[in-house]
């Protein structure tokens, strides 16, 4: 049953901090991501994990024993990474069942779990393969069933697709988690890919710069980011700075772009730069007048027309892209703010490059946050 | 005025032949995609266009001239790899002015162009760092900065944006396509990421086995694709094979094998054809209620991935079909793993081919 803690977890090497005062806990069967910009740390998080590197400060533990010492093979875990080295002597079965005989188990059930971890992989047919005679991407897959054959509880996958093309990838990945499901294992999987860590976890830590920002399940990262670097990082998103100009109901000032609608008491009006404002919600109350806000709004949250001044800002369209089944706007706003505008593609009104637009920004649509002090940029930024 | 012209080229190695008899033709200041799966020949193509590999017969015209048998460096074109390949000892502005310096430019001149580039990229604040000291972005803008100095009109790019960040992987796209339409370059870019060729292309050209299937500005490739293939590479399809039993003025109707009958887009094939129909994952559309009866189809979810801007759907039809959907995920929280729901196809979204040679499961592998 493995239960995994990280506890004031530090790591530092020589003046790099490479990870900060981490605090984890991972539950029993639970399938975790670890996700973050490249020098995030999160390689660093599983290298300690696995005994492979020792912390500078803090403890790991599996079960509620601390593992701080003991090596890696004696801590029970799989370990998988980018490119597995497979032993180039032996054939794709002979890798494959190597922990099994090796552990000695009964035979037959060391080929039952052979036969079943590379029929997963999709590799079975080619058992009697040589490491030289298969593709990058076969090598990988094969090398996934080997750590899956060894029977730990605890498997950590890092960044185990990204030598892989696209579409092998989608499956495997999906594949991956059914198996760990299945066979009730605990997974901690590291990756940069941001789609992969949605469609395979249960939570995602999200890292930036040795630290963790968040820790969330999939839904809640994408639809209620707690801070602006996971709106960022996770979809795409749309910034907007401005300060509260007005909070509840009361006489609405002149105003730049047109009539707004009536501020409700929930409600706060933002000014944005060149003094064009938003209607923005406050339910708790939790902006004041004078107060600096950075809204956030996905692309696909925006709508764009020709009439609309409700909740809306004039734009003029600078690009327009083909996405399939949704076309993507660029505007470029009154405000000198870019943003990114997606509508179906099946909407009938097409717009076009160089048109004056109205952009609506709904309420009800935007997060709103506090204006971090190091500036909107610096947050944003990936390292 | 750098336009290229690709004639009945061929590239064997050994028995395996990676690009067969291909004909081609890039316009002045176009942006090309090439996109196909792992082996298809884009990488080789685009070596034997930047003359890195020979071709086994066929030729190669750069503005008119037949540059079969030109250097790499006489061609007019910069390539730039996967890798990025910048000399670890020397900083961003080393990197960027090492072409022109090594060709003997007037230092002034060099000056201007290494600094005009290397702000182009966002990197002119950088430009003391060596490349351990950039992020995997900032290498990739230095080594296109790099590229970009060198003064060449093609610019031969492959996958190169494969090794970044997903994050910034986007941004860059942008950016790279916006810098090769400012400086009036032709581009030609390798991927095998099917939305960045949607995002960036003037026009895709798709690659297979080494031969070009089909060639046409994004919007054609994705809403008009020439095979099964095609349809299911250029975001995904679900398949139904059967029969044409039917043909009216707005549409077909196919039979199944299941004996179930669709309506199905307009085809040219004759009524009692064995065909393929097949509709994008995108507009398979998960409802509640039947939409109108014409292929409304009633099944169960049996799982739901949660993608972001969108989330996937595996569905099990009661004809025991199985199929797959993307719905934005602003509709899709509606739906739970094994609920009841209604599956509805677009009649014009489900295309119709003729049924592949070798099989439809064989069209439609990756390899």
């Amino acid at each position: 049953m493995p239960e995994i803690e990280l506890r004031g977890i530090t790591k530092r090497f020589g003046k790099v901090t490479a990870a900060e005062n981490i605090n984890l806990k991972i539950r029993d069967g639970e399938y975790v991501t670890v996700l973050g910009p490249s020098g995030c740390g999160k390689t660093t998080l599983v290298k300690i994990l696995s005994g492979i590197w020792e912390p500078t400060e803090g403890d790991c533990f599996i079960d509620g024993r601390k593992v701080t010492g003991i090596p890696t093979y004696e801590r029970d875990l799989g370990y998988i990474f980018q490119n597995i080295a497979l032993f180039p002597h032996m054939t794709v079965w002979q890798n494959a069942n190597y922990a099994p005989i090796v552990k000695d188990w009964d035979r037959e059930e060391a080929d039952k779990v052979t036969t079943e971890s590379l029929e997963l992989v999709k590799s079975l047919r080619r058992k009697g393969f040589k490491p030289f005679e298969l593709s990058g991407g076969e090598k990988q897959k094969v090398g996934i069933a080997r750590a899956l054959c060894a029977g730990s509880k605890l498997l950590i996958l890092d960044e185990p697709l990204s030598a892989l093309d696209a579409r092998v990838r989608l499956e495997l990945r999906y594949e991956i988690k059914r198996l760990v499901k299945e066979r009730g294992l605990t997974a901690i999987h590291v990756t940069h890919d941001q789609e992969e860590a949605m469609s395979t976890s249960d939570r995602i830590v999200l890292m930036r710069a040795g630290r963790i920002v968040e820790v969330e399940t999939p839904e809640n990262l994408y639809n209620r980011p707690k801070n602006l670097f996971t709106a960022n990082f996770i979809g795409e998103a749309n910034f907007i700075e401005g300060s509260i100009l007005q909070c509840g109901t009361g006489e609405i000032a002149e105003c730049k772009t047109g009539p707004l609608s009536e501020c409700g008491s929930d409600e706060c009006i933002m000014e944005t730069r060149h003094k064009h404002r938003l209607v923005i919600k406050n339910p708790a109350g939790q902006f004041k007048v004078g107060h600096g806000v950075v809204v956030m709004v996905r692309p696909e949250n925006l709508s764009i027309s020709h009439d609309e001044k409700e909740h809306s800002l004039e734009g003029r369209i600078t690009d327009k892209i083909f996405m399939g089944s949704f076309i993507r706007y660029r505007v470029g706003l009154v405000t000198d703010d870019t943003v990114l505008v997606e509508v179906p593609e099946a909407d009938d009104k097409i717009f076009n490059i160089g048109e004056k637009v109205n952009v609506k920004f709904r309420p009800k649509k935007l997060l709103v946050y506090p204006q971090p002090m190091e500036g909107l940029k610096e947050v944003l930024s990936l390292e | 005025m750098p336009e290229i012209r690709i004639e009945k080229l061929r590239k064997a190695f050994g028995g395996l032949v990676a690009v067969d008899s291909l004909d081609l033709q890039v316009r002045d200041g176009e942006y090309l995609t090439i996109l196909g799966p792992t082996g298809a020949g884009k990488t080789t193509l685009l070596r034997l266009i930047a003359g890195l590999e020979e071709q086994t017969s066929g030729s190669i015209f750069i503005d008119g001239k037949c540059v079969n048998s030109l250097p790499p460096e006489d061609r007019k074109v910069t390539f730039l790899s996967q890798t990025y390949s910048l000399f670890p000892h020397m900083d961003a502005w080393q990197n960027t002015i090492f072409g022109p310096t090594a060709r003997g430019w007037d230092p002034e001149k060099v000056e201007i162009i290494g600094r005009e580039m290397l702000e182009m990229v966002h990197l002119y604040e950088r430009k003391d760092a060596l490349p351990n000291e950039l992020s995997g972005g900032m290498q990739q803008r230095n080594a296109l900065a790099r590229a970009l100095c060198a003064d060449a009109k093609i610019l031969l790019l492959d996958e190169p944006l494969r090794a970044l960040d997903a994050r910034l992987r986007l941004d860059l796209r942008y950016e790279l396509k916006k810098l090769v339409k400012d400086m009036g370059m032709t581009a030609i870019h390798v991927t095998h990421d099917q939305e960045e060729a949607l995002t960036i292309s003037d026009r895709i050209i798709m690659l297979r086995s080494g031969k070009v299937i089909q060639s046409g500005p994004p919007q054609e490739i994705f809403n008009k694709p020439e095979s099964p293939f095609i349809h299911h590479f250029i975001g995904e399809a679900n398949f139904i094979e059967g029969t044409i039993t039917g043909k009216g003025e707005r549409g077909a109707r196919l039979t199944g094998q299941s004996g179930r009958t669709y309506d199905v887009a307009p085809t040219e094939l004759k009524v009692g054809t064995k065909a393929v129909a097949g509709i994008k994952t995108e507009f398979t559309i998960v409802g509640k209620e039947p939409r109108d009866g014409v292929n409304d189809f009633p099944g169960t979810v049996q799982r739901k991935l949660f993608l972001g801007r969108f989330t996937d759907y595996d569905l099990i039809l009661d004809n025991g079909h199985n199929v797959h959907a993307r719905l934005p995920s602003s509709v899709a929280h509606k739906f739970d793993e094994g609920d009841r729901v209604n599956v509805h196809m677009d009649p014009e979204r489900l295309l119709v081919f003729p049924v592949p040679g070798k099989g439809l499961a064989k069209e439609l592998e990756m390899m």
